[in-house]
């Protein structure tokens, strides 16, 4: 599976989601879901502008992270976050699930068979740190995700 | 069978006008509608419930739906609209602007030339948005969004709220607007009805705004191994359609971009390579259809 470069995340944030404070590397743990495959269409990196129109965000709602998607030919995506804190990441893990409704709504009537891979998308807030992830191999994906997070 | 039946009897109706004519009589026009009238009718009950719906509320405007859409003179402007001009060779005169042809190649425009436009779309344009589209432009696009569904189904969400893409373009200042739909009606029974709602939506936006500028732009090809499977996805069909479209953009006085022509390899086709699935674009395409747009505008007057 190809990938388009990533870019440097430079976060190396504190989580707080496990039973102690552990940093999350979001470009470690990108790097490992492309390298295990779990997704079935090429993701390639969505420009932060308009990551934030296709995620439902507004212009304030700056996104610090990197989002990427498809060609629509698949429901899959991939959205690593970082909020400036914790009243802000909730705001986007809301923000997130109306994302993940509207993609369910949406590919409901257009590719049905894409409704598993929404059925079992991985949203996840770990402090200020935010996942989602949609993608084929949901499972091997889910265990990555915890491992980096928990 | 419904169909058939109504299209004999229109047969029928023609022979005794032409009869008629011969005897002096001139009850054509009146036949006509019939037949026209009656087809309509069967359309709507042929349709799935969720396009009748909105069909029956809107009868009365389309009685004319089963009926191919004809070129028509350029009659009298509706009030506001600028129309482009070009000079007659032969006489240096201002000549109106050839509605029927896609719009030509033009010098390039800058990206802020689309930070007053709107592209409405389905998922296609969903992708040309994240990989190519220019940022200062508002794009009204969902995946699966349909000429239909344009109008009823709570699709995209402004300010927090889900609304109709009709809804959507209320709430939207704008001066230009592209419109790519038709990939997912290509299955539909009858293309008029996809033309009339295709209508529909361009009336929607001259109410919105009636100065601005229209683009219909052509629905892009789909691979040569999509295009084999022998689904309604096939080229066949979206010539089909495009060439509906081309008449749709001379009959209400639009323009009609080829952006198909920009994706599109020496055979017509969407090149392999450039598709995961035959049908969405690679990043690398969605830049050649923005490409293209830079290139077909057309510069009204002021």
């Amino acid at each position: 599976m190809k990938r388009m470069p990533l870019i440097i995340l430079s976060a190396l944030l504190l989580s707080g989601c496990g039973q102690e404070v552990k940093t999350v590397d979001l470009s470690a743990l990108s790097e490992e879901l492309f390298e295990a495959e779990v997704f079935e269409e090429q993701l390639f990196e969505v420009q932060t502008d308009m990551a934030q129109k296709a995620l439902g965000f507004s212009e304030e709602q700056k996104i610090d992270g990197a989002v990427y998607m498809g060609t629509a030919a698949t429901a899959e995506e991939l959205v690593l976050l970082r909020a400036p804190d914790k009243e802000t990441a909730t705001n986007y893990y809301d923000l997130l699930s109306e994302h993940l409704k509207a993609r369910q709504e949406q590919y409901s009537g257009y590719l049905p068979q894409e409704a598993y891979k929404l059925e079992n998308a991985i949203l996840t807030q770990c402090d200020t740190v935010l996942v989602l992830c949609i993608a084929k191999e949901y499972e091997t994906a889910e265990e990555i995700i915890l491992s980096h997070t928990k | 069978m419904m169909v058939i039946r109504i299209r004999w009897m229109q047969r029928m109706l023609s022979l005794l006008c032409a009869a008629a004519m011969v005897a002096g009589l001139s009850a054509c026009s009146f036949a006509g509608a019939i037949g026209e009238r009656t087809e309509q009718e069967t359309t709507v009950n042929q349709e799935s419930d969720d396009t009748t719906e909105t069909i029956g509320e809107a009868t009365d405007s389309l009685s004319s739906a089963a009926k191919e859409p004809e070129l028509k003179e350029p009659e009298s402007k509706e009030p506001g609209i600028k129309e482009p001009v070009t000079e007659d060779p032969d006489n240096g005169e201002p000549a109106p602007y050839d509605y029927t042809q896609p719009v030509p190649e033009t010098d390039a425009v800058e990206d802020d030339y689309f930070s007053d436009a709107v592209f409405i779309g389905n998922s296609r344009t969903e992708g040309f948005m994240l990989y190519a589209g220019p940022s200062e432009a508002t794009y009204i696009t969902a995946v699966g969004l349909m000429v239909d569904t344009f109008f009823k189904k709570p699709y995209i969400t402004v300010d927090g709220k889900k609304v109709t893409a009709a809804e959507a373009l209320k709430a939207t200042e704008f001066s230009k607007v592209y419109i790519m739909l038709g990939m997912n009606e290509l299955g539909w029974v009858y293309p008029s009805v996809f033309i009339e709602y295709y209508g529909k939506i361009i009336d929607a936006i001259r109410e919105e705004n009636p100065e601005a500028a229209i683009y219909i732009q052509s629905i892009l090809p789909v691979t040569a191994k999509k295009d084999a499977e022998g689904t309604v996805y096939n080229n066949q069909r979206i010539s089909e359609y495009n060439d509906l479209l081309l008449k749709l953009a001379a009959e209400k006085e639009v323009y009609y971009v080829d952006v198909a022509s920009a994706v599109a390899g020496e055979d017509g086709k969407l090149p392999e390579e450039n598709s995961f699935d035959g049908v969405h674009l690679y990043p690398p395409s969605c830049q050649q259809w923005l490409t293209y747009l830079k290139t077909h505008t057309v510069e009204e007057t002021p």
